[in-house]
């Protein structure tokens, strides 16, 4: 019973252990994706901006799971075979880079005019004041928006269950159907989950009094 | 190139998509009062009933959706309740967006200053008078934007009960998907999943696009 106990507490373990994986890589290149379309839509770079506002249209107004399917189900018949683990990281970045476009674009767009202009009138150029002004001010400002985001996502890695990728909660699913322990094992799902989420958003919170410059409008 | 099998999958997709606007519009009932009054209770003055709210309302937003969905699944019966999927679907997102809902709108009456309510009461209202007459009638404007949002997020969520084996839309686009697999055994994935997509960017679409419009008219 107690060896039981152990060794489903480790297969437990074994799905968190994927979860972080799958949304450890989603959450970057969802962070990548969305400094960079976030720009592109913030200096409204023609046609790009276009694609990118597109783009994240659709992938905000429809369901994550619909596309992790689809990645999944459909790709292949477009000659495009991914297995359960590309396709969970693929699906949870591309998803989480419509939603961090539009938050740092308005990051970017929360930049005090004044500091580009200042930077401009020093002889930067639009690309060097971008990336030395912007850049660095926006990001600080989405920190809240994106780490909210990223806890989003690393919850949807939930959703890889349909592809058959074996995270948390397929294996806390197969558990349930084959013991029958519905509080215990959920119970402890869930709270792997929430405290995660709690590690995210402390360290989230860390990260913005570490890196806030003192006195500046675009920072709190 | 065969074009037979159009009808008899459109046909099914539509009871698919019958289902999927049922569970989306019972859910938004059923979430939308759980929330309401969760978040009203936020308004009590007591410490505990405070502490409840602030429980359900962190445990549920920092648990995935699905792990919700299926606990509320595999737990109904486990405690003698006979229900079907679809019932445990619509109990377990519920739960799960009425935790979202509440936090919005606990929010919302939070960012009224206390000052409106206690000239209110200097006016000779009573507290529920100046809850009801001053403070949530200022929160709604701040409530509104945010809870169209949560509706999108709880339509998509409908997806989720595929998983549990709901023919919903995403689950009748899967059986025809298979059935065709089988029949003729080739493969008609791409265009069914884009139709999915398709129904929800069209139902979700306008419901974001009336959210940045309700925002922006409220703001002023």
């Amino acid at each position: 019973m107690t060896s039981n106990f152990i060794n489903d507490l480790w297969l437990l373990l074994g799905g968190l252990g994927r979860t972080i994986l799958v949304s450890v890589i989603g959450i970057s290149m969802g962070l990548i994706l969305g400094m960079l379309f976030g720009a592109v839509r913030h200096f409204r770079i023609p046609v790009l901006s276009q694609l990118i506002a597109c783009y994240a249209n659709l992938f905000r107004c429809t369901p994550l799971l619909v596309q992790v399917v689809m990645l999944y189900f459909a790709l292949p018949d477009l000659g495009i075979r991914l297995s359960p683990f590309e396709t969970s990281w693929l699906a949870l970045g591309l998803w989480g880079a419509a939603y961090h476009t539009e938050i740092f674009r308005a990051g970017y767009g929360a930049v005090n005019p004044n500091e580009v202009v200042a930077a401009r009138a020093l002889g930067m150029s639009a690309t060097r004041s971008f990336l030395d002004v912007t850049l660095p001010l926006g990001a600080r400002a989405s920190i809240p928006a994106a780490a909210t985001m990223a806890i989003t996502q690393f919850r949807s890695s939930s959703f890889m269950i349909a592809v058959g990728y074996q995270e948390l909660t397929y294996v806390a699913n197969r558990m349930v159907a084959d013991t029958f322990k519905v509080f215990e094992v959920f119970g402890i799902a869930a709270l792997a989950y929430l405290i995660v989420s709690n590690i995210i958003s402390m360290a989230s919170r860390r990260l913005e009094r570490a890196v806030a410059v003192p006195g500046l409008g675009a920072v709190k | 190139m065969n074009h037979d099998w159009v009808i008899p999958v459109a046909q099914h997709m539509l009871s698919g998509l019958h289902v999927t606007l049922w569970v989306s519009l019972l859910t938004t009932l059923l979430a939308t009062a759980i929330g309401l009054l969760i978040g009203g209770l936020s308004a009590s003055s007591s410490k505990w009933v405070q502490f409840g709210v602030r429980l359900y309302i962190d445990i549920f937003r920092g648990v995935p959706s699905l792990i919700t969905l299926l606990f509320v699944f595999f737990a109904l019966p486990h405690i003698g309740v006979s229900t079907g999927p679809i019932t445990a679907s619509v109990l377990g997102l519920a739960v799960w967006g009425g935790a979202n809902i509440a936090e919005t709108a606990r929010g919302a009456l939070k960012s009224i200053s206390s000052r409106q309510a206690e000239a209110a009461r200097a006016l000779g209202l009573s507290k529920f008078q100046a809850l009801i007459f001053a403070v949530v009638p200022q929160a709604i404007r701040r409530f509104l934007p945010p809870y169209i949002g949560q509706l999108t997020v709880l339509i998509q969520a409908s997806a989720l009960t595929s998983v549990v084996g709901v023919a919903d839309l995403l689950g009748a686009a899967r059986q025809m998907i298979e059935r065709l697999a089988y029949v003729s055994s080739d493969s008609h994935a791409v265009p069914i999943y884009l139709a999915v997509l398709l129904v929800f960017f069209l139902i979700c679409y306008p419901l974001t696009l009336l959210a940045s419009f309700l925002e922006r008219k409220l703001r002023s």
